[in-house]
């Protein structure tokens, strides 16, 4: 079984504000932490503290503000679009809670589809995605349709299609957060399998205690301010 | 259209209602109350700058005129102080603008000249100097054309060219003073319950051509032209009859030579009458006897020619005549004749009323001083004959059978020279006069006298409903563009229902109906469709506006005249909303038909993804494949049926052919093999694109329908479009016949300019370089009418006759399109009998398809000169001839139903190549009064196809507009779709799929329903014109290249278009686009 590439984060006195209106709202602010390859973290907190403005920055879908995130020593930010585009698809994968798969295309596709995005990459993502389903346990289910597919099924296909490239980085925003106790067990189950098995790094944010208790290591997000990493 | 061809008609009529419109003269009185007029077509040249001016209106007017235009003209009355040395005239804008001229100039102006006998007969003249008439005038005023300065009696919505003169003046330019040959009658008229009757009355036999005069044994009736026309005759022959009359037939002819032996007498006359004896005064044998008749083939002879030729009673003699050949020549005959007696030169032998005053023979004070219409060898009389000619002048001097007159002399014009009617015994000569001439009149039909009563202003309604129903034809090139607004309204409705799936979600959860929700939907819906349609109806008017000033300008082209207006009637405004409203219901219905198969929770999540992937299909595939069967059906009955009757067939082949490609494509999104895995690779990213576009079958459809028709609309269109340089003028079965010229003269020719000696008969120089040695000249009669071209928007009524000649049946020639049976040479078709009544018929197949609305095999009936029914069997259609204004028969059959058509005023011409301007020059320049023109065949058939390719661009606009909404529908559907997949694209672009990748997917996504669309456009647009193409071989024609360019700035404009969509898309942030997903 291959693994991720070994990757190392660091997040330096990440900052990041928005002004919706008349007043600037410090959503994150100064925020450090370091990680290398096999560690996973959860963060936890309010609605509003920052959770996924804070995985968002990381996975370069966002851009701090002030301070840094680096990424094997390099700082994705300063990438150009297309490199940033390819950075991203080679090195992150993302969970997301509302799934985001896409309903014209299959199971399998839906798992395929970050490989199909740069043409180097494609020639083995059919035998990986199958080989993903199969561990995340819809190999029966190949050809379906994302509607046809129950919550859990679903989630399990974003997970499956969040590891399709091998990233040594993955983001997974509330992954168990639409799903009920059993479903959700088995996802969180799945996902810290697969973190063992491809040793990367995996950040959880969560409201779900049970979830935030799996990783090593774990801290507390309040007004954009973390506490207990 | 119908609305400014009503208007022109009125505008040209004024206050006139009907006319009475004469071949020949009537008394300026004969109608208390009426304008009188005359109206003769004629020729003007600017005597300055040469100008020429053909086909012109030549109107000579008094007082009343004017007063029959309720705006008046002012210009007119300045044609009250005559100039009898240098007539005044008035121009009306369009002659004096081809003329250059100005008031103050001098113009030459050549009319036809009026003669009693017609110049196809011996005692016809055909000299031009005899032909025309020929005044020098000064333009005393140029009058706008407006009102009476659009005057004419033609059905034609281009501006007539009116010249305007003194009734005197053209009067007594054309020695009839006196007399017209127009009475126009005003708007009281209309109040005269039986106008024929009242016009009957009012005629006398003079105004029939009825020369009626009186001796103390019988009344003689006489025709003006000489000869008694059969209608006359017979009606004299009737009214004798019921008043119990005795009736006497008389025929006198002129002998060229009367020869027995050596002997010979020149130029004299020889009568026949029938019969013979009391109570007419009778012939008596130098015996004493009387005769009682002659026998066929017998002749009698006075003591004087008797004695000039020597010959005993028994003795064969010659006698040479003349008779006429083919074009009108003049040729010289002989039969031999038995003498059966010799008659004594009293009673009937001396008298001279048997002949005819022939002018310049009967006032001749010597034989020498004849100024006859045939040639005539003074050399040959000697003293004696001019002995005779002072003794008994004109007088017969030999007597033959009527049998034996008729079958020399008879003509078309009829066979007797005068009429006999002595009145039962006892009664008053005086009161027997006025009774026959009361009998005579009552059985004249106005016809048969060349009278004719018009109701111009019905006949002008009648042709303004057009012969071309632009309603119609506008509608059906506008069908697709209709289809595309109502699939566009369908599509932004429905794009509307499926944003509002929550709400239609939560109304169903809550209890409402399907029904209720779908109602409250088809309300909003009418509502919107209502408020549209008010907005749209003064945009519509608005736009047809734009239309007729189109044709007023820069499509002049095909309408002709710039005098077209907007007309928005308030039936019109209201069909149309009506129209529209239903349509955009239909469209919302279709749109909001499928809520209640989509379920709730589905609705409430604002899914509307179709459940099922092969729902449908079945059903899809059945119409995909019967549509493309009927396609080939109707393309191979369009083959089968030839050019003539296959345009619906070819358009409902293209019709078909477009329904079945967006059929197969609809099978296609809906097939379950559409869900085979997309593999790795460089295929998967155009896979993707694929799969996007069936993902949502329903919006790609209607953007393939939409792109689809303005494509089919264009190509076919382009495709059609005549290109009239495509070959060179030699090919005899070419559109030109191998003619390079097509020429008309306004007063007819008599001679043949096709043959030398007609030429010198003529005037016609032929140059040192012998330019007319190669050159051949068919020469046709015509029977004016009506242009039954796309020139003229009327419809005709009475269209232009051709009558064809031997030579050009016998040489064969031009292009067909489709004949009534396949035949060596198509032209022998036209001398094939038919049936009593019907007569085979040519025309052009445009014409006859669109302007006539017939076909091959169809008839068109039409009255002949005598006011009898007649049908004209169209037996071939021309393609793309230059005989689209008027149709073709032989010309044996327009002599046998237009006798009085005498002359030739077309003419078809092969010239050399390289000397084609030199021969169009010195005809025209040496028939100037005739008003004759010539024009290259090429750019007669140009201007006609000009008329068709100008049609063809304004459709071609409409394929434009269509081409607009289906770019905005594609427009739509990209923006919409980017819209709501602006989550999809967020989230690909989380995994690394960078903008300018996802931006290439959604334009390939989009050049694949694009390149489709056009596809199926193109293709539908082929099986149309393909059959047409294929039946006429005609390929080289259309215009490929731009066609391809075209649709190559169709796909750029599109793909750019959706570029700018899709760009725009993908600037919005990538978090607030997966925010709003969730």
């Amino acid at each position: 079984m291959a693994h991720a590439d070994p990757i190392s984060l660091k997040v330096s006195d990440l900052r990041k504000s928005h002004r919706p209106g008349p007043d600037v709202v410090e959503v994150l602010r100064g925020i450090s932490f370091q990680m290398t390859a096999g560690d996973s973290l959860a963060v936890v907190g309010p609605s509003g503290s920052g959770k996924s403005t804070l995985l968002h920055v990381i996975g370069t879908l966002d851009r701090p503000t002030s301070g840094s995130v680096e990424i094997d020593g390099r700082i994705p930010h300063d990438l150009p679009e297309p490199e940033l585009a390819l950075f991203r698809n080679r090195r992150i994968g993302f969970v997301f809670q509302d799934h985001h798969l896409l309903p014209q295309y299959s199971v399998l596709e839906n798992v395929m589809l970050p490989a199909l995005a740069f043409s180097c990459g494609g020639g083995e993502a059919p035998a990986r995605a199958r080989e993903l389903l199969e561990r995340v346990g819809l190999g029966h289910r190949l050809a379906h349709r994302p509607p046809e597919l129950s919550g859990g099924e679903r989630q399990r296909v974003a997970v499956a299609r969040g590891l399709i490239n091998r990233p040594g980085l993955l983001l997974c925003d509330e992954p168990t957060g639409n799903l009920d106790g059993a479903a959700a067990e088995a996802v969180a189950a799945l996902l810290f399998e697969l973190h063992r098995q491809e040793r990367n790094i995996l950040i959880i944010v969560t409201h779900s205690l049970d979830l935030a208790a799996k990783p090593d290591r774990r801290f507390r997000l309040t007004e954009g301010v973390c506490s207990g990493i | 259209m119908r609305g400014s061809l009503r208007d022109l008609a009125l505008e040209r009529l004024g206050g006139i209602e009907r006319a009475v419109v004469a071949s020949g003269f009537l008394r300026e009185d004969l109608l208390p109350g009426a304008a009188p007029a005359i109206l003769l077509k004629g020729t003007a040249i600017h005597a300055v700058s040469r100008a020429r001016a053909t086909r012109i209106n030549v109107v000579g007017i008094d007082d009343a005129f004017p007063d029959l235009y309720p705006t008046g003209a002012p210009e007119l009355e300045t044609l009250r102080a005559s100039d009898p040395a240098l007539p005044p005239v008035v121009l009306n804008e369009t002659l004096a603008r081809e003329l250059s001229a100005s008031p103050g100039d001098a113009i030459l102006l050549h009319v036809p000249r009026s003669a009693d006998a017609p110049p196809d007969t011996v005692l016809g003249r055909r000299d031009t100097a005899a032909l025309v008439t020929t005044m020098r005038c000064t333009v005393r005023a140029v009058m706008p054309d407006r009102g009476p300065g659009r005057f004419s009696l033609d059905l034609d919505q281009r501006a007539p060219r009116d010249l305007f003169l003194a009734l005197r003046d053209l009067q007594k330019a054309a020695g009839r003073a006196g007399r017209v040959n127009l009475l126009l009658l005003s708007v009281g008229a209309r109040e005269d319950p039986d106008p024929a009757g009242t016009l009957a009355n009012a005629l006398d036999l003079e105004d029939l051509g009825i020369i009626l005069s009186r001796t103390p044994d019988f009344i003689s009736l006489e025709a003006r032209q000489f000869v008694l026309a059969p209608g006359l005759a017979e009606a004299i022959d009737s009214a004798a009859a019921s008043l119990g009359a005795s009736l006497q037939h008389v025929q006198t002819s002129l002998a060229i030579e009367m020869r027995a032996g050596d002997r010979s007498i020149p130029y004299s006359t020889v009568s026949a009458v029938d019969p013979l004896g009391a109570p007419f005064p009778g012939l008596t044998l130098v015996d004493g006897n009387p005769v009682a008749r002659v026998g066929d083939g017998e002749v009698l002879l006075d003591e004087w020619a008797a004695e000039a030729l020597g010959a005993p009673t028994g003795a064969t003699m010659e006698l040479d005549y003349f008779e006429l050949g083919e074009s009108e020549r003049l040729l010289t005959a002989t039969t031999t004749l038995r003498l059966n007696g010799i008659v004594v030169m009293t009673g009937l032998a001396a008298d001279r009323t048997l002949t005819p005053d022939y002018p310049g023979i009967r006032d001749a004070r010597d034989i020498a001083a004849w100024d006859p219409p045939f040639p005539m060898n003074l050399t040959r009389i000697g003293p004696r004959d001019e002995q005779y000619w002072d003794r008994f002048g004109a007088t017969p001097k030999a007597f033959v059978s009527i049998e034996t007159a008729r079958r020399l002399w008879s003509t078309r014009y009829g066979s007797l020279t005068a009429m006999r009617v002595a009145p039962p015994a006892g009664q008053d000569p005086q009161a027997f006069m006025l009774r026959l001439a009361r009998e005579i009149k009552t059985r004249i039909p106005l016809e048969s006298a060349g009278l004719r009563l018009r109701d111009l202003r019905e006949e002008g309604m009648r042709a303004a409903e057009g012969t071309t129903d632009f309603s119609a034809l506008f509608l059906a090139f506008s069908f697709f563009l209709i289809v595309s607004c109502a699939l566009l309204c369908g599509l932004i409705f429905r794009l509307g229902v499926e944003r509002r799936a929550p709400e239609i979600g939560v109304l169903l959860a809550t209890g409402y109906p399907v029904r209720s929700v779908r109602r409250r939907f088809l309300a909003q819906g009418l509502a919107l469709a209502g408020a549209g349609a008010a907005l749209g109806l003064p945009g519509g008017a608005a736009y047809a506006g734009l239309m007729m000033l189109g044709l007023g300008s820069i499509w002049r082209g095909a309408a002709g005249s710039g005098d077209l207006h907007l007309h928005v009637g308030t039936a019109s405004l209201l069909i149309g909303g009506a129209v529209s409203i239903g349509t955009v219901m239909i469209a919302i219905a279709w749109s909001v038909r499928r809520l209640g198969r989509i379920r709730v929770p589905a609705l409430l999540s604002g899914d509307l993804t179709p459940a099922g992937g092969s729902r449908g299909t079945r059903a899809v595939s059945w119409i995909a494949f019967s549509c493309l069967g009927l396609a080939a059906a109707m393309m191979i009955g369009a083959m089968l049926a030839g050019t003539a009757s296959s345009a619906a067939l070819s358009f409902g082949a293209g019709a078909a052919a477009l329904a079945s490609a967006l059929a197969f494509f609809a099978r296609w999104c809906r097939a379950p093999r559409r869900w085979r895995a997309i593999g790795a690779g460089r295929g998967a990213f155009a896979a993707m694109a694929a799969r996007n576009c069936s993902w949502n079958p329903g919006r790609s459809l209607l953007s393939l329908a939409l792109i689809g028709s303005a494509c089919f609309v264009i190509v076919t269109v382009a495709a059609s479009r005549r290109d009239s340089g495509e070959e060179g003028p030699a090919a005899l079965d070419s559109t030109t016949g191998g003619y390079s010229l097509f020429a008309e003269a306004e007063i007819p020719l008599h001679e043949d300019p096709g043959t030398p000696q007609g030429r010198a008969d003529l005037g016609i120089p032929d140059p040192a370089g012998g330019i007319f040695d190669a050159t051949a000249i068919t020469s046709l009669r015509v029977v004016p009418g009506d242009d039954a071209s796309c020139l003229n928007l009327y419809r005709p009524e009475r269209p232009r006759l051709l009558g064809v000649p031997g030579g050009q049946i016998r040489r064969g020639g031009f292009r067909f399109s489709g004949l009534a049976r396949p035949v060596a040479n198509p032209w022998d078709l036209l001398r094939e009998p038919i049936e009593p009544g019907v007569v085979p018929a040519f025309g052009d197949e445009a014409s006859v398809l669109w302007i006539l609305h017939l076909g091959l095999g169809r008839d068109l009936a039409v009255d002949d000169e005598l006011g009898r029914p007649l049908r004209l069997r169209f037996v071939g259609l021309l393609e793309g001839s230059p005989f689209q204004s008027e149709l073709l028969i032989s010309e044996e059959d327009l002599l046998t139903h237009f006798p009085s058509r005498s002359g030739y005023a077309a003419f078809l011409i092969d010239a050399p190549v390289g000397k084609t301007a030199a021969v169009s020059r010195v005809l025209e320049e040496t028939l100037a009064p005739h008003g004759f023109d010539a024009t290259p065949m090429a750019d007669r058939i140009a201007g006609y196809s000009q008329v068709e390719n100008t049609y063809l661009a304004t459709f071609q606009v409409l394929g434009g507009l269509g081409l607009l909404m289906g770019s905005l529908g594609l427009g739509i559907v990209v923006a919409r779709n980017v819209l709501e997949r602006r989550g999809e694209l967020a989230t690909l672009r989380a995994f690394g799929f960078a903008r300018g990748k996802l931006a290439r997917l959604l334009l390939m996504e989009n050049l694949v329903l694009m390149a489709f669309g056009i596809l199926a456009g193109t293709g539908a647009a082929l099986a149309a014109v393909a059959p047409q193409l294929a039946v006429v071989g005609r390929t080289g024609g259309a215009p490929w290249i731009a066609i391809g360019l075209t649709l190559a700035a169709v796909l750029a404009a599109g793909m750019a278009s959706t570029l700018v969509a899709v760009l725009g898309a993908l600037r919005a942030p990538l978090l607030r686009a997966l925010r709003e997903e969730r």
